[in-house]
């Protein structure tokens, strides 16, 4: 494998199953904090881009305060599917290796970014990639590359295909019940299905 | 670490440099007509506490930078955002903030301005529209799309505005919705002898588009209780995206004699010059390699 090849590469590349096992339990541990402020730094200046224009320290900031909910969540969810999935291996390196599997969604939320930046007219720019189809095959291309490359983690992790897919299902639900949860706690989804509580 | 990386956090610090340098958050102070100080406000605006990307204080940030002298902040059946937000901008130098809520059901949208205590949805419009009064807060109808008339129609006249500029006017698809059933709302209850304060609103959630379409309020003072007397006693205009004017007969006529122009705002990552533009690529290229330099420890690793 060449050295110039970053984490997020290897993890994005086929085959799949090879990233898990790729580092060593307490290598991949120490890349933890590296890892998640990877994730609300990417945010960061997702945001700061789309909505500047450039990057500006405030909302890079801003941003990864307030989204920190998000790899917070995922790591609840990672636990709960660890726990679904009877896997014996160490939360800290197995989250740092689920952090270090996010590449597809960096490069979706950075070619956004870069539509804003280059594109000659902005709004025209998304409406032919959102018309075109660009954008939402772009989107599922990412949920599913995504997806495939978690599945991968877990498979390492988790004794039988079983537990594997108990342990997807784990994740998704508990991260996407948090998620609904907010809302509906927050009463902002139930009213758009017309129940009104 | 290596040194490509290096080189790329360098090219990323380059871009954060030239962001703060190029980044411009002067508010114009508003000009005066017709005896009326004119501000500019961008009147419908989520956070990512529901739908949108921004937080509230980075709302205040990008509303400054849009030269906004007032935003209000209407979160999906949600107030607190707009409490932050305010405090946020009244710390660090304005704008002035209203603090709302979009009251949001399968039946209706509609804002709630100058409110303490969230108003949720309920089936019946006019309860909620009693719940806003009760408050002392204003309530005006969102983008009132044909979708929404059989709830909203038979309460127009109680109600205190509504939207009549929204960004689906500019052809944004988005399924049955046209700018002209806004305006059909709109004209019905003057045909019934009821001005709704009109409302120019861009309905934000994220991206540059803070402000694409403004609600010049003619206000006595620049306050946030001017700023609702204005609303209340309905002197707004606003403009459509044909250049017609809409709202308060008499400031219409007093804008028409004395021509008005919004004040220059980017919502087209067009920058400040050149040093700005290569300063934003440094900053997306630097990201980029950062996360393309920071090695994978694969083949050393798995033999350790």
């Amino acid at each position: 494998m060449s050295s110039w090849r970053s984490e997020w590469v290897d993890a994005m590349t086929p085959p799949f199953a090879r990233f898990p096992r790729a580092e060593a339990d307490e290598v991949a541990a120490r890349a933890l904090p590296w890892r998640a402020g990877a994730m609300l730094l990417v945010l960061g200046v997702f945001v700061s881009l789309t909505t500047a224009g450039r990057v500006v320290p405030a909302h890079v900031v801003g941003t990864a305060l307030m989204w920190s909910f998000l790899p917070a969540l995922q790591a609840l969810a990672l636990r709960v599917a660890l726990a679904a999935g009877r896997s014996e291996a160490p939360f800290r390196a197995t989250l740092s290796r689920y952090y270090a599997g996010h590449g597809p969604w960096y490069a979706l939320l950075l070619a956004t970014a870069g539509v804003c930046l280059f594109a000659p007219e902005v709004g025209n720019g998304f409406r032919w990639l959102l018309q075109s189809g660009v954008l939402p095959v772009a989107l599922v291309v990412t949920l599913l590359w995504g997806g495939t490359i978690q599945v991968a983690l877990l498979r390492a992790v988790c004794p039988t295909p079983g537990r594997t897919a108990l342990a997807a299902a784990a994740f998704y639900f508990t991260l996407g019940g948090c998620i609904a949860g907010w809302y509906i706690a927050a009463g902002a989804l139930l009213p758009l299905f017309g129940v009104f509580l | 670490m290596t040194r490509a990386f290096a080189a790329a956090a360098l090219v990323f610090a380059l871009g954060v440099a030239g962001g703060v340098a190029w980044d411009v958050r002067e508010v114009p102070p508003p000009e005066r007509r017709d005896g009326y100080v004119v501000l500019e406000a961008e009147m419908h605006a989520h956070t990512r506490f529901s739908d949108g990307f921004l937080s509230p204080f980075d709302l205040v940030i990008h509303a400054r930078r849009q030269g906004l002298h007032v935003i209000a902040v209407t979160e999906h059946n949600l107030v607190f955002p707009g409490l932050m937000a305010r405090w946020f901008a009244r710390a660090t130098g304005g704008p002035i903030v209203i603090v709302g809520e979009e009251v949001t059901s399968s039946r209706y949208h509609a804002h709630a301005y100058g409110i303490r205590d969230r108003v949720l949805p309920t089936y019946d419009p006019a309860t909620v529209i009693d719940r806003v009064h009760a408050q002392g807060g204003l309530i005006v109808a969102a983008h009132p799309v044909r979708e929404f008339w059989p709830a909203l129609v038979p309460v127009r006249e109680r109600l205190d505005g509504a939207e009549i500029m929204h960004p689906i006017a500019f052809g944004s698809a988005r399924g049955a919705w046209s700018w002209s059933q806004m305006a059909e709302f709109y004209d019905g209850s003057l045909a019934n002898g009821h001005r709704l304060t009109a409302i120019g609103a861009s309905d934000y959630h994220f991206f540059s588009f803070l402000g694409l379409c403004r609600t010049w309020i003619f206000a006595r003072e620049a306050t946030e209780g001017g700023v609702m007397e204005a609303l209340r006693a309905g002197r707004t205009v606003v403009q459509d995206h044909r250049g017609a004017l809409w709202g308060d007969p008499a400031r219409v006529a007093a804008l028409r004699a004395h021509p008005y122009r919004a004040k220059e705002h980017d919502v087209g990552y067009r920058g400040n010059g050149t040093g700005d533009r290569v300063a934003r690529a440094l900053g997306w290229l630097g990201m980029i390699g950062m996360l393309a330099f920071r090695r994978g420890r694969s083949g050393r690793d798995r033999h350790a």
